[in-house]
């Protein structure tokens, strides 16, 4: 018989299977399959267009909110915050969180598109991981802005009440 | 099978339904072909899809209900004038708003099943699953960017019909 140990690694079966299946490690793990890169280079583009969407929305509304706060600005004149001007500064607000509603999980998209550009061009499991994490963080992002969103539209009915509530008494 | 100890013995190695202690045939992990994802998917993956599936779920969600609430508000048009609608502004103004709710209701549809193979792949962390997971975020992409196209489009070719009729409708004054 013979020492196992003493067998070169290509001939140990009973070496790590970790060391042995590393046949196209590039130091940051095993390759990854076609049936996992080819989706995400074709979902790229539609990515890319998406993003650049989002960010000309969000530029977009961004002029709504110079525009209001001007208009805004010239009705409140010199004599400060006047009451018929707090639903103006209601929609101000309103048309900024949406600007940055639409901003950051653009760009947060935007860097996910970069991302996977980095993986592809060393698929490795490594890489995967850290792509899956910057998914992780856009899906994040992009879900608490949205509940926050919701927040905005519910607290804006809620007021929109209340002042039709006081105007009536 | 490589020539293993039992070399010098002459005798066939044991089978390893003969040999319940053998080890795993590492050979065959070796040849496996490279389209094979077996072994490629880590806890860190999993762990992260996880947390993204939470989100995903979310949205999906949210923007079916926020659709629900833009074909109710075609609805509550449609009723409020008595289904006469003047053409012009109005009519396009609620092509828009049926398009978009199409267009939301599909996206929301297409984030819950990517959310469902998200799930799927957190609970069998198999590489083809994280895959077929990949392929509906695609689709989620795709699917999306067509029909944010198609508003955007829409939305053009009304503003050009407004532009193009506005000498007319002046006239009508």
């Amino acid at each position: 018989m013979r020492e196992s140990s003493s067998l070169p690694i290509e001939q140990n079966p009973y070496a790590e299977q970790s060391t042995q299946t590393d046949v196209a490690d590039d130091g940051g793990g095993r390759a990854a399959p076609a049936q996992i890169t080819e989706p995400l280079r074709r979902s790229r583009l539609w990515m890319y267009l998406l993003s650049l969407l989002g960010l000309a929305a969000a530029a977009l509304v961004l002029l709504m909110l110079v525009g209001g706060l001007m208009f805004m600005m010239r009705l409140s004149g010199v004599q400060g915050i006047r009451r018929d001007i707090l639903p103006f500064l209601v929609v101000n607000l309103v048309y900024g969180s949406l600007a940055a509603a639409l901003a950051i999980p653009s760009v947060l998209l935007w860097r996910f598109a970069l991302r996977i550009g980095w993986f592809l061009r060393r698929p490795t499991s490594q890489r995967l991981e850290a792509l899956l994490a910057s998914q992780a963080r856009f899906w994040r992002w992009s879900g608490g802005i949205v509940l926050g969103l919701v927040t905005i539209y519910i607290l804006m009915i809620a007021f929109s009440i209340a002042m039709t509530w006081t105007d009536r008494w | 099978m490589r020539s293993r100890d039992n070399a010098d013995m002459n005798d066939p190695p044991p089978s390893t339904a003969a040999n319940p202690y053998a080890p795993p045939d590492v050979e065959q992990l070796l040849l496996a072909p490279a389209e094979d994802a077996a072994g490629f998917v880590t806890p860190r993956m999993i762990l992260l899809t996880r947390r993204t599936a939470r989100w995903v779920f979310l949205l999906s969600i949210v923007a079916f209900l926020g659709t629900s609430l833009i074909g109710l508000s075609i609805l509550v048009n449609l009723i409020a004038r008595g289904l006469l609608l003047s053409p012009g502004m109005m009519f396009g103004e609620l092509v828009i708003l049926l398009l978009m709710a199409i267009v939301g209701g599909l996206a929301s549809i297409l984030l819950f099943r990517f959310g469902l193979g998200l799930r799927r792949f957190t609970r069998r962390a198999t590489g083809p699953e994280l895959g077929a997971a990949l392929k509906r975020q695609h689709t989620f992409w795709r699917g999306t960017a067509v029909g944010v196209l198609s508003v955007l489009g829409l939305f053009v070719l009304l503003i050009v019909w407004m532009i193009a009729t506005l000498p007319f409708a002046a006239d009508e004054f």
